[in-house]
């Protein structure tokens, strides 16, 4: 069957034990020292027990003035339109409404709801995503102490909502979405497209009669199932160790699976499915290079909010924390529309590579023009 | 080697095995300003984009310096040419060498325009540290004959140092050491990146 040549062709490679030994690596030193032991339930009269993003009006005014004034000051902003790390300067002209904008912020009085109008204007004059719109506001100028009922609140939440696995589901996805899953299935994906040249396979593969579409998206999943194999066995792995952690409680043993399936898959196709396109377009593993340059950009673009930082076109949405599944619960729908936009984006790019490598069997070539001259067309075979 | 061998065997390789990865490279090198701000950074700040964002470019343009030889028929042609083909491959390192430290050097002249305190240390530096990158991923492809091997085992050689310096005998391989105020490292670097390059020389001979 071809789905199992072609996997193979991807899980026989010294690429895929790197591979392996990579995936390996990024669970043993990232997510296992999270492990070692259970989260403690809170106990009350502690003098501190963490801070938490909640919408205080005297705080976040406060906060929120000073922080809008100090990048006045500064001359840039920063914002995140489309989830990407952008820094923003502004035109005269609306430099000058900002000005107006911050002369109103220390106007007393200054009523709540006033205040959040002025945030909107101050983030519309930016451009939209900064650090004052909506989404942003609380979470970058609110942070207050938490009370031992909230931090008890938030315990419950992860005991009983998420039965325990969720949370540390979630932190899986986060450690193994920052490297395994964003980056490393581009090597395999690139890999793909060089292989046939390096196995000369081309002769034998261009003049076959399988359908271009249905060799490259067998060989885009078979590769994909072999990347995601040792994800899924770690997957296995932490649900035990999990359980070993947490004798007595309920838990939901399937959740490592369902996050990793809807959380770090598409992320793991999108990857890979750029590095199958550059390769095939350039003949050259040019879509490590194109991926890596995305991954750098991604990486740099978080803020160093790394909990619920979960944007509607981020490739690497972070929750680094077992708790706050409140904060996390309030982006699912962010969740959702990124993953599914990544899904039909990756199969959107297999498919263009399926174009490319139909064009290349029909001796019209892209990247070099080696097998213009020596390709015989379909019809004279 | 002939001087007219030597000029045709430059000119053909800089065209066609060099050219692309330098402009991979020098792409790398424009989105390095917008990843990081790069103005009137101080000594130790100055150290973040060389070290952390262009040191790729070694892995870039050192890796696939034996690419071309990967296909076993072209691998077999070169082999019965008169001029040996380690000979040509030093040749391509050499000249991937001087494209890596020409992009450096444009790119620490940008930093000094912009009112950074750069000095030549962290030209050294960075090239240093690029060069390292370069030369895991030259000696991981040339002696598995798969260049992608090279380029990630090189790559995660790159990330492995994003979570601080290493521990003991590690500590001295850190890639960003001058973003953290020290020089000592490089040394290190620059002496492991010649012994690879000298042991992948040695095995594919």
């Amino acid at each position: 069957m071809l789905f199992w040549k072609e996997f193979k062709k991807t899980a026989a490679s010294l690429l895929y034990v790197v591979y392996i030994l990579a995936v390996i690596a990024a669970y043993v030193t990232q997510f296992a020292p999270e492990l070692e032991e259970p989260v403690a339930k809170p106990v009350p009269g502690l003098e501190d027990y963490g801070t938490i993003a909640k919408e205080v009006p005297e705080v976040l005014m406060k906060e929120a003035s000073a922080g809008l004034r100090e990048e006045f000051l500064r001359e840039s902003y920063d914002a995140y339109p489309m989830g990407f790390y952008r820094e923003v300067h502004l035109t005269e002209e609306k430099t000058k409404q900002m000005k107006e904008v911050l002369n109103e912020l220390s106007t007393d009085p200054l009523t709540y709801e006033r205040f959040r109008e002025l945030m909107r204007r101050a983030d519309q004059l930016i451009g939209g995503g900064s650090r004052y719109c909506d989404a942003y506001l609380v979470r970058y100028f609110s942070n207050v102490p938490k009370t031992y009922e909230d931090a008890l609140e938030e315990y419950e939440l992860f005991l009983h909502k998420d039965k325990v696995m969720g949370g540390y589901a979630r932190l899986f996805c986060d450690y193994m979405g920052v490297l395994v899953a964003s980056i490393l299935p581009a090597f395999l994906g690139a890999a793909l497209g060089v292989k046939d040249r390096r196995a000369k396979m081309e002769e034998v593969v261009y003049g076959k009669a399988v359908a271009s579409f249905h060799l490259i998206f067998t060989r885009f999943f078979a590769a994909l199932a072999a990347a995601a194999l040792p994800v899924v066995l770690l997957a296995a792995a932490a649900t035990i160790q999990v359980g070993k952690l947490y004798p007595d409680d309920i838990l939901d043993r399937t959740a490592f699976f369902r996050y990793a399936g809807f959380w770090l898959m598409p992320q793991m196709m999108v990857s890979m499915a750029v590095g199958m396109l550059f390769s095939h377009l350039a003949d050259r593993p040019v879509g490590i290079l194109v991926q890596g340059i995305w991954w750098l950009f991604a990486m740099c673009g978080k803020t160093g909010v790394l909990t619920g930082s979960i944007g509607r076109f981020d490739l690497i949405p972070r929750h680094n924390s077992l708790l706050k599944a409140g904060e996390f619960l309030d982006r699912i729908g962010n969740l959702a529309f990124n993953r599914t936009f990544y899904t039909l984006l990756s199969l959107g790019l297999v498919f263009l590579t399926t174009g490319i490598y139909e064009q290349k069997r029909r001796g019209k070539a892209f990247g070099t023009k080696r097998f213009k001259n020596h390709m015989p067309h379909k019809s004279e075979i | 080697m002939e001087r007219r061998d030597l000029k045709t065997i430059c000119l053909i390789n800089l065209k066609y095995n060099f050219l692309p990865h330098f402009l991979a490279a020098v792409l790398l090198a424009l989105f390095t300003p917008v990843l990081f701000r790069v103005e009137a950074l101080d000594g130790v700040k100055s150290a973040y984009p060389l070290e952390m964002v262009l040191s790729l470019v070694g892995m870039i343009c050192l890796t696939p310096v034996f690419l071309p030889e990967q296909e076993e028929g072209i691998r077999d042609v070169v082999r019965v040419r008169k001029t040996s083909y380690l000979a040509v491959g030093l040749l391509r390192l050499c000249y991937s060498l001087l494209g890596v430290s020409l992009i450096f050097g444009a790119f620490v002249l940008f930093m000094y325009g912009r009112e950074c305190d750069v000095t030549l240390r962290h030209l050294a530096g960075g090239i240093i540290s690029a060069f390292y990158l370069g030369a895991v991923g030259f000696a991981a492809a040339g002696i598995s004959r798969n260049v992608i091997l090279g380029y990630l085992v090189s790559f995660l050689c790159y990330v492995s140092n994003f979570g601080g310096a290493g521990k003991g005998f590690w500590a001295s391989f850190y890639l960003f050491s001058m973003a953290g105020g020290s020089f000592q490292e490089k040394y290190w670097l620059l002496g492991t990146g010649l012994i690879l390059v000298f042991l992948t020389f040695l095995i594919k001979r």
